[in-house]
This record gives C-alpha cells, sequence and structure tokens, in this order.
C-alpha cells in the first residue's frame, strides 16, 4: 500500500504526520518505507535519524551538439514544446532549466547531429532506522525541476511494503509526481484560511491523478476550523484526525525529535491513524 | 545601415503601437525597417503566456523574420542570450513610446544600446 501524506500549503505537518505513521507501522512489525518526496527540503532524515546503506547520484540526460553534423533544419526546435532548444545560424543553444529530458529533439534530428550527456540534479539514499526503512531524494540546489528525481526515489520502493511517501508542498509538478501510483492521501491542513485555500488545490490534483483523499486537521485549536468542516462535508471527504496544538509537540519537532515518543496523547493518536490508514475501505472515496 | 528592428508593442496599431515594457511576455511586435522601404509589420507573439520559455519563443520568432535588432525596456536573461547568439542588437527604450518615437531615435542614434551584463 503506497500512503501519500500531501497537504497543499507547506508548514502543516506533512512530515509530522508521515514520520509517525511509518515509524508505528515498522514498530508494529508491519515491513515499512518511510520515503521523503519532498527532495526540494527533505527534513525526514532528522526525525527518524537513519544509518544510510547506499547513496547514489542522480542524473538526466541533456541534449548536446558535437560539432559537424547540423545542417540548421530547425526540427529539433519545431519538436520542442518548452523552448528549451534554439537553432541558430552556425550553432544550436540548449537552456538546460527548460529541458524537459524527453530526448525528443535528438530523435527528430534528420542529422543524427544532437546527442545527450548526463546531468546530474540530485542524489538518492537508501538505509534504516531501527526496523523502519528509509528512502529519501534531495535535489541539488538551482535545479529547476524535482519530478524525475522524485519518480526515481518512488521506483526504488521495495514491492509488497507498506511505503509511506511524505510529498512536496503545494499542487504543482512535483506533488503530482509524488502522489503517482499512490493508493491513497491523506491530506494534512490546519484552520487557516490559507491551508483551507491550498488544499482545495491538493484535492483537485488528488482527483485528476484518481487518488482518494482523506483529511488530518493539524492544530486544530488555532484558529476557526468551521469553514474547513463545511468544505469536507460539501465535498464528502473524510476527516479522520484532529490533533491539537501542543507547544510539548513544537518543541520535539524544534529539537529533530518524533514527537511521540515523549508525548503520550500524540502516540494514541497516531496509533488511531494509522489503524485507519491500515483499513483501506474505510478511507476509500473516489 | 540596413536591417529590420523590432519593438514589443502592447496595444495600437504600426507605427502609433505603444510599447510594452517586457520583451519576451509582449503580446505583439512591431517589426520595422528604419531605411524606410518596407511598411510596419505586426508579429502576434504566441508564447506570451507560456509558462517558460517565453522569451525563447519570441526571439526565435524574430529570428526568423529577419530582425537584426531590438529595442525593449527590459529583456529576459534567456531571451537576452538567445538575441545575442542570433547577433541581434539590443537597444534600451521605455515602455509606453510609440513605434514611431522609438524609430526617431533609433534613425537619430540616440538609443541607449544594451550592455552585456558582466556577472
Amino acid at each position: 500500500m503506497h500512503l501519500v501524506v500531501a497537504s497543499g500549503k507547506g508548514g502543516t505537518g506533512k512530515t509530522l504526520v508521515s514520520t509517525h505513521l511509518a515509524w508505528l507501522a515498522a514498530g508494529r512489525g508491519l515491513e515499512t518505507v518511510y520515503v521523503d518526496a519532498d527532495v526540494e527540503a527533505p527534513n525526514g532524515h532528522l526525525f527518524l535519524a537513519p544509518a544510510v546503506e547506499r547513496e547514489e547520484r542522480h542524473a538526466l540526460p541533456l541534449p548536446v551538439l558535437p560539432a559537424g553534423r547540423c545542417v540548421a533544419c530547425g526540427a529539433c526546435q519545431d519538436f520542442c514544446p518548452y523552448h528549451a532548444i534554439l537553432v541558430l545560424p552556425g550553432t544550436v543553444l540548449v537552456f538546460p532549466e527548460l529541458c524537459h529530458s524527453c530526448g525528443g529533439c535528438v530523435r527528430v534530428c534528420p542529422s543524427a547531429a544532437l546527442s545527450e550527456a548526463p546531468h546530474e540534479d540530485g542524489t538518492l539514499r537508501a538505509g534504516r532506522a531501527g526496523p523502519l526503512r528509509f528512502l529519501d531524494g534531495r535535489l541539488d540546489v538551482g535545479e529547476p525541476r524535482a519530478a524525475p528525481l522524485i519518480r526515481e526515489v518512488l521506483r526504488r520502493i521495495p514491492s509488497g511494503v507498506f511505503a509511506v511517501v511524505d510529498a512536496p508542498p503545494g499542487a504543482s509538478c512535483a506533488t503530482a509526481a509524488a502522489l503517482s501510483g499512490a493508493d491513497r492521501a491523506l491530506l494534512v491542513t490546519e484552520p487557516t484560511p490559507f491551508g483551507l485555500h491550498d488544499l482545495r488545490s491538493a484535492l483537485r490534483l488528488c482527483r485528476s491523478a484518481e487518488v482518494p483523499a482523506a483529511v488530518v486537521l493539524n492544530r486544530a485549536d488555532l484558529g476557526d476550523d468551521r469553514p474547513l468542516r463545511e468544505f469536507l462535508d460539501a465535498e464528502r471527504v473524510p476527516l479522520l484526525a484532529a490533533w491539537r496544538y501542543d507547544p510539548d509537540v513544537a518543541a520535539a519537532v524544534a529539537r529533530g525529535e518524533l514527537a511521540a515518543r515523549r508525548v503520550s496523547w500524540l502516540r494514541e493518536a497516531a496509533e488511531r491513524l494509522l489503524d485507519v490508514c491500515l483499513a483501506p475501505a474505510e478511507v476509500a472515496r473516489p | 545601415m540596413s536591417g529590420r528592428l523590432a519593438l514589443p508593442v502592447r496595444d495600437g496599431e504600426g507605427l502609433q503601437a505603444r510599447l510594452d515594457a517586457h520583451f519576451g511576455r509582449a503580446p505583439a511586435f512591431v517589426v520595422v525597417d528604419p531605411d524606410g522601404t518596407e511598411p510596419p509589420r505586426r508579429l502576434v507573439n504566441d508564447g506570451a503566456q507560456a509558462e517558460h520559455g517565453a522569451g525563447i519563443g519570441a526571439a526565435a520568432l524574430l529570428l526568423r523574420h529577419g530582425v537584426t535588432a531590438v529595442a525593449a525596456e527590459r529583456f529576459g536573461p534567456k531571451a537576452e542570450q538567445a538575441l545575442r547568439a542570433g547577433g541581434v542588437a539590443l537597444f534600451l527604450a521605455p515602455g509606453g513610446l510609440t513605434v514611431a518615437e522609438v524609430l526617431e531615435r533609433f534613425r537619430a542614434g540616440t538609443l541607449a544600446r544594451h550592455e552585456r551584463k558582466v556577472y
């Protein structure tokens, strides 16, 4: 089962929820992997402190033009919908930050003038935190696209395990990449106008990806949750948990600790949430 | 000098069109012949609303139409790179001027050159 923890708005508690669900599931003896797909700001490792067993660089192909064979026909430029390649008299300009590494320009070139060279964009890590397996990706600073690295992180999820995927915030290509292959999504939100606004976007994304979604309300007592509850009722989206604000939880997070190690109500609440997540029929509502 | 001068414009027609402040996101370009033999031509910038690469698309459009000089208030970094690589001379002109006003300054040699930035 692939459970993706997403949010829309950043800072609502995706990592709090996902690290706890993964840690508790592994503690129950379930073969579990925590997957940090928030490759632009991965922070799950701070709470789980995994022993890293493998680390490797990730690269994407970019077109390059060795001298000689280009006849400046423009076929590559016409093909590229991202304007990543521009044919000029005597040269071809490639804009790496626009290229999506689809390889189309290379294939449509009638002179076989273009080839591809690897461009490194990030690092993949695999390890263990006690019984819990751990995967994450870290995008290099300045790289514009997170989705290819996220897809590569997800490809490393072993088959047959319970995977808890910590998604990037927002509702962009990166979040969509993290949702691909998900059996269900947990959307973590907060009782603020921003939380609700971005939850709507995240919910639309889940629906377009045909991933059933349910909601966890974090810091439930810090704001007015009525607009959120009305929205969820109207949209028939289940609210699986409402966790209150607790300075002890905030302090544990600030120290980089799993808060449930010290805060018993949170541990009980996270165990109940895990029960619901592992009983898929209760959650599913396409 | 011979060649074609292109200006990003936001509204108006021909010589009365007004300059858009930004090169790549302008809805259209007016291409004029400073030597006075060709009538002004209007090119629609299809990529103006593109999520990425609007400036490169605009540069490609102008290069296809034989443009040798562009005047605008601002050029994006990729548009600038593409235009310079294509051998286009870049000039600065404040948004809001008419094509006729820019053309006059261009002919008088008073239009400021857009210098290559040194990082």
